[in-house]
C-alpha cells in the first residue's frame, strides 16, 4: 500500500459526495450513527475475540510498502482484512433483516405510531448498506490486495 | 567432582554458548506502544463509549433520512396500506379455499 492511498481514498469518498451535491440533495442524509454502530461495532467485537488491539495497528501497518514483515505476518494481516470485510457484510445481513423484521412486526401490531418505528429502520437498513459498501470499497478489499501483491512479491 | 556436577557445568555451558539471531524482536516488558495494556484499555474504552454514544445520539436525535421516510410514511399511509396488503391477501386466500381452491 503506498502513502498515496489516503489520497485516492478521500478522492473516492468526494466522488461519491459530489454526486450528492451535483444532484442537490443533503450531504446529511447520509449520516445515520446506529447504521454505522450496528454495521461497525459487531465486526470489531468479533475481530477483538481473537485479535489484539496491537494487531488491529499491525494489520495496517503491514500493508503499507515501507516495512520489513515477514510472509508470516503478512498472511495474518490478510488473514485480519478478508475476516474483517466477511464479518462487516454479516453484520450488515443481520442490520437489515433485523430491520425488515421490526417493520413487519409494528405494522402486524397495527401500532398507531408504527410510522416512526418504520421510517427509523427503513433508514437504519439502507443506510448501513450504503456503510457497508464504503467500508469495504475504501478500506478491507485495498488493504486485502496490497498484503497480498506484497505476498506475491516476497514469493516471486 | 561428581559426574553428574560436572555434567550440568557442561550443559550449562552449551546453553550459555547458543545466541541466537534472526528471530523476532520482542518488546520490552511493561513497554509503551501498541501493545500495552494501557493502549488495550483504552481501545476498549473508546470502543464502548463510542457504540453508546452512537446508539444513545441515534435514540433520542433522529437522521434526516429517517424524518424524510417518516415523511413518506404518513403522507401516503404506508404502513396502513402494508397492513392493508395482508389483510387483502389473507381475504383472498380465505375465499379461493372456500371456493375449493388450493391457495
Amino acid at each position: 500500500m503506498k502513502k498515496s492511498y489516503i489520497v485516492y481514498a478521500v478522492l473516492t469518498i468526494g466522488l461519491f459526495l459530489l454526486g450528492v451535491v451535483i444532484a442537490k440533495s443533503n450531504i446529511m442524509i447520509m449520516i445515520d450513527m446506529p447504521s454505522l454502530m450496528l454495521v461497525l461495532a459487531p465486526a470489531i467485537l468479533m475481530l477483538l475475540s481473537h485479535y489484539r488491539p496491537r494487531e488491529f495497528v499491525n494489520a495496517f501497518r503491514m500493508a503499507m510498502e515501507k516495512n520489513d514483515a515477514s510472509e508470516h505476518e503478512l498472511k495474518n494481516a490478510l488473514v485480519f482484512f478478508s475476516t474483517a470485510q466477511k464479518l462487516v457484510i454479516a453484520s450488515t445481513v443481520a442490520t437489515v433483516f433485523l430491520g425488515i423484521i421490526m417493520i413487519l412486526d409494528n405494522i402486524g401490531k397495527g401500532l398507531t405510531d408504527s410510522g416512526k418505528t418504520v421510517a427509523w429502520w427503513m433508514a437504519v437498513d439502507v443506510i448501513a448498506i450504503l456503510y457497508a459498501g464504503l467500508l469495504t470499497m475504501v478500506i478491507t478489499i485495498p488493504f486485502k490486495s496490497a498484503l497480498q501483491k506484497r505476498l506475491n512479491d516476497l514469493k516471486g | 567432582m561428581k559426574l553428574p556436577k560436572a555434567l550440568s557445568g557442561y550443559y550449562r555451558e552449551q546453553v550459555a554458548a547458543v545466541k541466537l539471531s534472526g528471530g523476532y524482536a520482542l518488546p520490552a516488558s511493561g513497554g509503551g506502544g501498541a501493545g500495552s495494556w494501557a493502549f488495550n484499555l483504552a481501545f476498549h474504552a473508546v470502543l464502548v463509549v463510542l457504540i453508546a454514544a452512537g446508539m444513545i445520539y441515534g435514540r433520542y436525535q433522529s437522521s434526516l433520512l429517517e424524518r424524510r421516510v417518516q415523511v413518506i410514511t404518513e403522507q401516503y399511509n404506508i404502513d396502513e396500506r402494508v397492513t392493508g396488503f395482508f389483510d387483502d391477501l389473507v381475504r383472498e386466500i380465505q375465499n379461493n379455499r372456500s371456493e375449493g381452491g388450493t391457495l
